[in-house]
């Protein structure tokens, strides 16, 4: 699983690079509940009035000794405009998302896939940096899951909030 | 500002990135178990001298075991029977419908029609048979969500909360409390009967992902899972200590051979359900 993930990085630090002289890509990092610690890359369409995304996203907590990855597969589209030192930017966005994680501790490996619908908010930090917000719900399907110890019975919550932070260059 | 605004970022990122994403259910105070035995299908069937869901079955179960497994159906006057499956058979030459279509007076002529072929038994003579001559014996009723055989009897779910009423009403009228379990693939039914009756134990069959029973269970609330022996996943020692350890109860069916009978009674469930009552019955 790490060599993929270690891949998935590789093609996001190139995207990054291609950012930086085209305009309908952009590169970001940050966390998200179900993401993970992630970093991916958005493509604009329209105006940069739709856009789609791809990130991957590692996590490790060790208060309950679980390790996660993710892969997020996202469409965004803008709903409410601001005119920013005279071109139109978009500050609102609606998101829909795709995440397939994995997790495992001690007790389990769960496979699983989260579709989050959220709102998100963008606020412009400094000059080519922004912050975008957002919040939704995370329905949860577990894929495959296999026992390690018999140690604990447990289960996905199949509804939770979902909160992530990105700063976006 | 712009500083006090990080802060209070990285104190969300610190604290989101430790939020747990699967639910754990804590432990419960242990229980020692001696495994009781039933007489599956109330002891009747291929590998024994009586019909199987008849009275003459569940007194010869129950005078060899621990008590009985049955299957039920409800007749169109709301009264439970014993029966496997909801069609009713053709007898001298009158065709009868499905049990929640026939009436009792219909099923009782039934009865009669071709000698010893047919029988059917009520649920309260069970019931009562227990009370009065097997004191301290258990009786799980399977409830199954047949699909319906009529437009007049299609709410399923109804139909089967109907006999969940009425083995609440028989547990309290023959004191059986904490001797009756229900079992049952459908949850909104469980959750029923776990909600209208007390005294009366309810288990979730399970063709095999023991996984995905045990959180159901849990998650219900209820008392535990009926689980399909050596049918897709095996189940061991350990499945049955963690069952414990998280205070659900399990019942293991159908087991049949010696070997396994031997097996599942090393394991330590809390029930088995045979059809091999020879065995026991060989027991000193």
């Amino acid at each position: 699983m790490k060599p993929f993930f270690l891949s998935i990085l590789i093609i996001f630090i190139s995207l990054a690079a291609l950012a930086q002289s085209h305009s309908r890509f952009d590169f970001f990092g940050g966390f998200g509940l179900y993401e993970g610690y992630n970093i991916g890359s958005e493509c604009y369409f329209n105006q940069r009035f739709h856009s789609i995304s791809l990130s991957a996203g590692y996590n490790k907590i060790c208060r309950y000794k679980q390790e996660s990855y993710a892969l997020t597969l996202g469409y965004n589209f803008a709903i409410l405009r601001e005119r920013r030192n005279g071109s139109e930017n978009f500050k609102w966005n609606v998101s829909n998302r795709v995440v397939f994680w994995q997790l495992e501790d001690d007790y389990y490996l769960w496979r699983a896939v989260s579709l989050i619908p959220s709102i998100s908010r963008r606020f412009n930090i400094c000059k080519n940096i922004d912050l975008s917000v957002d919040a939704g719900p995370s329905f949860n399907i577990v894929l495959y899951n296999k026992r390690k110890t018999f140690q604990e019975v447990g289960w996905p919550y199949h509804v939770m909030p979902n909160t992530r932070i990105l700063l976006i260059f | 500002m712009r500083i006090a605004k990080y802060i209070i970022l990285l104190a969300a990122l610190a604290c989101g990135s430790s939020c747990q994403k699967i639910k754990y259910y804590p432990d419960k105070d242990y229980r020692e178990v001696t495994t009781k035995v039933l007489a599956h299908r109330a002891g009747g069937g291929d590998h024994s001298p009586y019909q199987e869901n008849s009275l003459e079955a569940a007194q010869y179960g129950l005078s060899i075991v621990d008590g009985l497994e049955v299957d039920v159906q409800i007749s169109k006057d709301r009264t439970v029977w014993l029966g496997h499956n909801a069609d009713l058979p053709e007898c001298g030459g009158t065709f009868y419908d499905c049990f929640p279509e026939e009436t009792d007076d219909r099923i009782v002529a039934l009865d009669s029609c071709d000698g010893d072929k047919h029988s059917f038994t009520r649920l309260e003579d069970i019931f009562s048979t227990m009370a009065s001559s097997y004191p301290g014996s258990f009786i799980s009723i399977d409830v199954k969500a047949w699909p319906p055989c009529a437009v007049t009897s299609s709410d399923v779910l109804g139909v089967m909360n109907v006999i969940g009423d009425e083995v609440i009403r028989l547990t309290n009228k023959y004191n059986l409390q904490n001797r009756v379990m229900v079992e049952s693939e459908t949850g909104s039914f469980l959750n029923y009967v776990k909600k209208n009756g007390t005294g009366v134990e309810y288990y979730l069959i399970s063709f095999g992902d023991f996984e995905r029973a045990i959180q159901l269970s849990l998650e219900a609330g209820l008392t535990g899972i009926s689980f399909h022996y050596k049918w897709i996943e095996e189940i061991s020692a350990e499945h049955i200590q963690l069952i414990r350890k998280k205070g659900l109860k399990i019942q293991l069916w159908t087991v049949n051979s010696e070997v396994d009978i031997e097996e599942a009674l090393s394991i330590n469930p809390d029930f088995i359900q045979t059809d091999n009552l020879d065995y026991f019955r060989r027991l000193p």
